[in-house]
């Protein structure tokens, strides 16, 4: 009985991912329901977009320059209109021909649907798009936006007009049509194929080496290292593998790791708009700094995973010096000093809210409680968008965690949110903070900008309004048969990928 | 019969609707879905301007009242998630949490009703002891560590079986194996308890007196007799399961109702959410209706 059974499973057609078929198979630990990027804040959906789809400038990851693609060329006429030359040499996935209309079109559908579409909100500057003749096309903003080429080259992937015209957003959803490295094929029970398109240009991105990629789902991290081990999968996507399962990865598959953009933090309401007024002090805020052991929550928490930083941003993003930043090392007696100083020479009592992470934030409750701060912790556990609103309503006395800045390489893209007046989650009273941070995002002069960032950062160090905890390193599960890496500004490039000899 | 089934029909249109209010105003009080769609990192503004845009920011009993006009004309709207009508979205999962749900319910009928059969006839041997044991470690076992369990020994070790998805047959064996475990307890003790009932009755100790075959007296006679609540309890673990095997679905990415719906109310999408509630609603009241009907064709003792 048990050797007919074996062999008959031995006979079944199992799905095997690999170099036989010449198929990649990608693990996402979310379902897609939509592959219309503009639809929806997922970032899956972001990522297979730039696999399918292409943008009119691309964003070298290694370099950050940005580099033509659908675009040859581009300039700024004025400090709101940006003048881009086209290729003329490209077709979409369903033959119609790239040009300035399917600009057009693809960026009116974002401007009609900016406040019921989820994924257009970093594209909200747009104010519209003429076209000049068969290769030239101006985009407008509606203001002054520094970040306006790093969002076209991050989130606009070009739709065709013609295919856009008839089946709509919804359509595009369910069956895209682009001019990217792979063409989507079907779509069925979380499961998503693509062919490498024959047709493909190259450009900035080069041809896929590999004939088919899938994408499946599995949500839970014990099936996504099953599946790697037994050769179901080629690669469990960047952030989905916790670093303390990388010794589990072995054998047929490695970890690969790359560092990006995401920051963690640990805030503190400095404004007293909680009603818990002990962080209004400079000099507790100083003391929490001194109390937060980061070098060993990544080295030993994370195994390494992730670099401290001492600014409130992660220092790659344009405008984010660490030279600019006042640092404070691991010194708990200074601390306790600084407390006492404070007029808490015994402590204090406070709550900690989080979502994430959950290990981490109680290792801060750890070293807190050294110093004499009590807290308790108020765990949302991955609800983010129910914690989030008490901490843009000042709710929080102090908040455990983290912001990617949506993979924009600006400081803007979290100092603006967390530290300027109108910022979403900002509790700082500070005219010199918010004048720089409000005068950086209006002008484009790269140096100004800089010197601004400069001045906010050393700021908000100097007062500690924030502990900058570190930025981010997040592990991908990859089939040895495979050579591929994830990239820093997490858009997992699958049509880079090889098979290796 | 009939007018049985008509009331019954009705009531269950009144639940439903009452359940699809019901969960209406709890996803608002635990979520604003505005938040919950838009990015982690959108802000205060980008937030209330998608809150207005979907209509997110009118009063309760409005967004409710537009909803269900649109179930009485068909039309159970848009995904907020996805924006993909939500009538797209729920056949195909509805097929697969109705293969997955049939799949365990046959499982437990061909193991849990013999083990039972077997532990009443033999009760108080080693037999009765063993599938009592067996029915008590089912009902203390974690549906998620059984469902972990089988992949690494199947999937990791063994390589017969498929880690997850859904394709082919082998794809629904561990999950079947896994949800028809969470009810096969039930099943085997319900089975047990009416048959020893059963068999206590003076017609069984005819029977035997009779010199009919025990096969036949057990199998015809006694099991037919205990048939009806065995019959009601499989019929609500049915509806149960199609309604969602939320756990099951969730560890082998299986693309079901249950998935579906962790989803829709971890982004507060609403449309979606109001129509898996109704659906799962209307499948339990109507496996109810089924079973009690059922109940009455097996047990002629059964009039409504």
């Amino acid at each position: 009985m048990k050797r007919w059974l074996i062999a008959l499973f031995c006979l079944l057609p199992l799905a095997a991912a690999g170099p036989e078929d010449d198929t990649m198979t990608v693990a996402f630990e979310r379902v897609m329901l939509t592959l219309d990027s503009y639809a929806t804040s997922e970032r899956l959906a972001l990522i297979l977009a730039h696999n399918w789809g292409d943008t009119l400038i691309h964003r070298n990851p290694e370099t950050g320059d940005f580099e033509p693609h659908l675009a040859t060329d581009w300039r700024f006429i004025d400090p709101q209109t940006l003048e881009v030359d086209l290729r003329t040499d490209v077709t979409f996935h369903n033959g119609e021909a790239f040009g300035p209309d399917d600009v057009q079109a693809t960026l009116e559908y974002v401007m009609a649907n900016i406040e019921t579409l989820p994924g257009t909100r970093v594209l909200a500057w747009l104010d519209g798009v003429d076209i000049i003749d068969e290769d030239t096309v101006h985009i407008r903003a509606s203001a002054v936006t520094p970040t306006m080429l790093e969002t076209l080259a991050l989130v606009a992937a070009m739709y065709p007009a013609g295919y856009l015209a008839e089946v709509g957003g919804e359509g595009i959803g369910s069956a895209p049509v682009g001019t990217g490295p792979y063409a989507f094929v079907s779509s069925s029970d979380n499961t998503i194929t693509f062919e490498a398109f024959a047709d493909y240009f190259g450009g900035a991105k080069g041809q896929p080496s590999i004939g088919n990629l899938v994408i499946r789902t599995l949500p839970e991290e014990a099936s996504r290292i099953a599946a790697l081990r037994t050769g179901e999968i080629d690669i469990a996507r960047s952030g989905s593998i916790s670093p303390d399962q990388v010794a589990t990865l072995r054998g047929n598959v490695r970890a690969e790791a790359a560092d990006i953009l995401r920051v963690w933090y640990f805030q503190m309401d400095t404004l007293g708009t909680s009603g818990t007024d002990v962080f209004t002090d400079v000099r507790v805020r100083q003391a929490v700094n001194h109390a937060i052991n980061r070098e060993e929550i990544v080295n030993i928490l994370l195994n390494g995973f992730g670099t401290v930083i001492n600014t409130p941003c992660n220092p790659v993003q344009f405008g984010c010096d660490p030279e600019a930043a006042t640092a404070y090392e691991y010194n708990p007696e200074r601390a306790m000093e600084l407390l006492a100083e404070a007029g808490y020479p015994d402590g204090f009592s406070v709550d900690v809210f989080g979502y994430r992470d959950q290990q981490v934030a109680q290792a801060i409750q750890g070293y807190l409680a050294q110093v004499g701060i009590d807290t308790e912790l108020q765990w949302f556990g991955g609800q983010y968008d129910v914690v989030s609103q008490r901490q843009g309503a000042g709710e929080t006395p102090s908040f455990f965690g983290s912001w990617g800045s949506s993979s924009i390489y600006d400081a803007s893209a979290i100092m603006n949110i967390f530290f300027e007046d109108d910022g979403t989650y900002a509790f700082t009273e500070s005219e010199a903070l918010d004048d720089a941070l409000e005068m950086a995002l209006e002008t484009v002069d790269l140096e100004q900008r800089r010197t601004l960032y400069a001045q906010a950062i050393d700021e908000i160090t100097s007062q500690a309004y924030w502990v900058p905890l570190y930025a981010g390193r997040v592990v991908a599960g990859v089939s040895e048969a495979l050579e591929w890496s994830p990239s820093s500004d997490e858009i997992e490039r699958y049509y880079l990928a090889t098979w290796r000899e | 019969m009939t007018s049985y089934i008509s009331g019954r029909l009705g009531q269950a249109l009144l639940i439903a609707l009452i359940i699809s209010l019901v969960t209406f105003l709890l996803l608002f009080v635990a979520k604003d879905p505005a938040r919950a769609l838009a990015s982690p990192e959108a802000t205060a503004e980008e937030i209330a301007a998608l809150r207005r845009g979907l209509g997110l920011d009118q009063p309760l009993y409005v967004q409710y009242g537009r909803w269900l006009a649109g179930v009485v004309r068909g039309d159970f709207g848009v995904s907020l998630y996805s924006r993909q009508p939500v009538t797209a979205l729920l056949p195909a999962r509805i097929r697969a949490s109705a293969q997955l749900a049939g799949s365990a319910i046959f499982l437990v009928t061909i193991i849990g009703i013999p083990l039972g059969i077997l532990a009443a006839v033999y009760r108080g041997t080693i037999i009765d002891t063993v599938v009592t044991a067996l029915a008590v470690a089912g009902q203390a076992m974690p549906i998620f560590w059984l469902g972990l369990m089988l992949v690494i020994v199947f999937s990791v070790q063994l390589g017969w079986l498929p880690v997850s998805g859904r394709g082919t047959w082998q794809h629904v064996v561990l999950p079947a194996v896994t949800l028809g475990y969470s009810v096969l307890p039930l099943t085997m003790r319900l089975t047990r308890s009416s048959m020893l009932e059963v068999l206590a009755q003076d017609y069984i100790r005819t029977a035997h007196a009779k010199g009919l075959q025990r096969r036949r007296v057990y199998l015809k006679h006694a099991l037919r007799n205990s048939a009806t609540p065995i019959i009601l309890a499989l019929g609500l673990q049915f509806g149960a399961l199609l309604g969602g095997a939320v756990v099951t679905e969730t560890v082998f990415a299986y693309p079901g109702i249950g998935e579906l719906a962790v989803i829709a109310v971890t982004t507060a999408d609403l449309p979606v959410v109001q129509a898996i509630v109704l659906f799962a609603a209307s499948v339990v009241i109507v496996a109810n209706l089924l079973a009690d009907v059922l109940a009455a064709v097996v047990d002629p003792r059964v009039r409504y």
